[in-house]
């Protein structure tokens, strides 16, 4: 299993890539709200699909919610969850 | 109560109201879902109905239908991100005419029925141009003396 502050770079690092945010994802803290940042629905299921590729893991559906893509923190544990 | 403010109530109670969603997405964001996801991306977002879409109208077709999906689940009031409602419990299909309708399936019909919102009545407009699609659903919010009890 990853480590958690590897994982959280990892996830910066995948939402610069596909989550298309209006802000720079580096001046974002691990707890800050996604969606306010410019995460559209669109970007977050790409980001979803990217991190199961990234971490070879399945989001379980019960995972699958706004609340679980709302922060960095969130995503983390989530992914944690599913043994990233 | 005087007689006005009856009627009053009584049109407040008794008279359909319409509800709107409204969304944007564009194609070349589609495009690259598909090109570098797939099947995956596709069997989470659309139907195998929609995923023809793919074949006859390109990432253009998808990304109204997705843009239809979002407006559809802000009329409904649960728009955002993923939501907590399955993106292929929206479907939008098209009549014999060619006319798009949203059919409503699992936890968002039960949704729309617990809202009052009379899910015959969804209508929907979609457009693309320019590399941006679009799409606006309308629907009526049933009386209260027609809505499902809570």
């Amino acid at each position: 299993m990853t480590d958690v502050s590897e994982l959280k770079q990892q996830v910066r690092e995948l939402l610069a890539e596909h989550g298309r945010l209006t802000s720079d994802v580096s001046s974002l803290g691990d707890g800050d709200d996604l969606y306010r940042a410019g995460l559209t629905s669109h970007a977050s299921v790409t980001v979803m699909l990217a991190c199961e590729d990234e971490f070879d893991v399945e989001f379980s559906s019960d995972l699958l919610t706004k609340a679980t893509f709302g922060s960095v923190d969130a995503i983390a544990a989530a992914l944690a969850e599913v043994g990233a | 109560m005087s007689g006005h403010e009856g009627a009053l109530a009584v049109a407040r109670t008794t008279t359909p109201r319409p509800l709107v969603g409204l969304d944007l997405q564009t194609v070349p964001e589609v495009e690259s879902a598909v090109a570098r996801f797939g099947e995956r991306y596709l069997q989470h977002c659309y139907t195998p109905g929609e995923q023809r879409v793919l074949e006859t109208s390109g990432a253009a077709g998808l990304a109204a239908r997705f843009a239809a999906k979002e407006a559809v689940l802000k009329l409904l009031g649960a728009g955002g991100p993923i939501g907590d409602i399955d993106l292929r419990a929206i479907e939008v299909v098209s009549d014999p005419g060619g006319r798009p309708r949203v059919v409503l399936h699992g936890a968002a019909a039960d949704l729309a029925t617990r809202l009052g919102i009379d899910t015959e009545t969804i209508d929907l407009s979609l457009t693309h141009d320019g590399g941006v699609a679009a799409a606006v659903a309308v629907a009526l919010d049933l009386p209260d003396d027609r809505k499902a009890p809570r």
